[in-house]
């Protein structure tokens, strides 16, 4: 699944690059980056009821969770395949006005040369740019904690003394505020013609935040210190 | 356009989170907190040692055969992937995928006979061990 999953972020990013310039992008990335917010709000809730379900002829309920998720993707490619386009100057859905511009903005801002032939050296050449072990660094400090506080938030919230159902059920105001959070920063962002500030921010709330979680005793303030925690969601990296 | 490949995001999300929760909510009934933190570290890392050394070379693959086609057969493979993670302990569905009776004899153990797909799964771990027996007992060897 890992295997199979590493390619969706990326061929999204580059269609996303495609159609929106690099001033429209935060807000755009933001609305992609909302749906991870929504699985992980509600994944828990999905996942509680239906492994609730029981047969026929033994069908666990952890079985129903797999394949109705399966199901739900399996469905959904042929959809995707037929609906989405193989590049935004050719939308099947788009006028013959409507190609003409988005031309003209793609030369107007050519950051992704898809009308250019694949070179190696093109791809070396990135080993070469500090900018990359700077992201590379950035990346990974940001992705550890993320992950990490994604990974463990049920596990983090039922030790806060909440029932594994509850437990599940509160992280969902959790992800909504991050969600909602996560939208007004890629906003402002766009609106502002800045990323410096609006990744940093968002960081200083998350170095609270765990400060918080490890520091504190007290189960509300533990809770309040998720809720600060997860409004670096996605924000510094999406 | 923003909400197809993000739909498949979310789905990707949940089939992952699944494959964690269900490990989790798993121990959590078994009362064993710390072989929870232990699982999810040893699931995560299945998943992760899978996805992390992919994802380069994908990026390359996207310039090649555009994003279409790649988010369309990745989906695919990942769906299928996690359809059989519901369903691989009916062995008779994977006998005609792969049927290989000598390793079943000489290791005695089913999951010989999984796909290749399933071994790479990051949860195929996870199922050594079954649910409810892992309830009855805390000698399950996946706990």
């Amino acid at each position: 699944m890992g295997l199979f999953e590493a390619g969706l972020i990326p061929a999204s990013e580059v269609y996303l690059a495609l159609v929106f310039n690099r001033s429209e992008r935060g807000k755009r990335m933001s609305l992609f980056y909302t749906f991870s917010c929504l699985a992980s709000a509600f994944g828990g809730l999905l996942a509680y009821g239906l492994t609730q379900l029981n047969g026929p002829n033994g069908f666990e309920g952890w079985r129903w969770l797999f394949s109705f998720e399966a199901a739900l993707t399996i469905v959904l490619v042929p959809i995707f395949y037929f609906i989405f386009p193989t590049t935004p100057v050719n939308a099947w859905f788009l006028t013959t006005e409507e190609k003409r511009i988005m031309r003209a903005r793609y030369n107007n801002d050519p950051h992704w040369a898809y009308d250019e032939k694949f070179s190696w050296y093109e791809v070396c050449k990135v080993f070469s740019d500090p900018k990359f072990y700077c992201f590379f660094i950035y990346q990974f400090s940001v992705n550890l904690t993320q992950f990490g506080f994604t990974t463990f938030l049920p596990a983090i919230v039922h030790g806060l003394g909440y029932t594994s159902v509850m437990a599940n059920l509160m992280t969902v105001p959790i992800y909504l505020t991050a969600l909602a959070f996560f939208l007004i920063m890629a906003f402002f962002s766009d609106r502002l013609g800045m990323r410096g500030p609006f990744m940093a921010g968002p960081l200083l709330l998350l170095i609270i935040g765990l400060a918080l979680l490890v520091s504190i005793e007290n189960v509300k303030i533990r809770f309040f210190a998720c809720f600060r925690k997860s409004l670096s969601y996605s924000s510094p990296d999406g | 356009m923003l909400k197809l490949p993000g739909c498949l995001r979310t789905l990707a999300l949940l089939e992952t989170n699944s494959a964690l929760r269900q490990r989790c909510c798993r121990s959590i009934k078994a009362y064993v907190l710390i072989d929870t933190m232990h699982s999810l570290l040893t699931d995560t890392l299945h998943r992760y040692a899978t996805y992390v050394p992919f994802e380069a070379p994908v990026s390359l693959l996207v310039k090649s055969v555009g994003p279409k086609i790649l988010i369309s057969a990745c989906s695919l493979c990942w769906g299928l992937v996690t359809l059989g993670m519901g369903m691989w302990e009916i062995m008779a569905m994977f006998r005609p995928l792969r049927s290989d009776p000598a390793d079943k004899t000489k290791n005695g153990s089913f999951h010989q006979e999984l796909p290749g797909t399933l071994r790479l799964s990051p949860s195929y771990g996870s199922f050594r061990g079954r649910p409810d027996s892992c309830e009855r007992s805390l000698s399950c060897p996946s706990l």
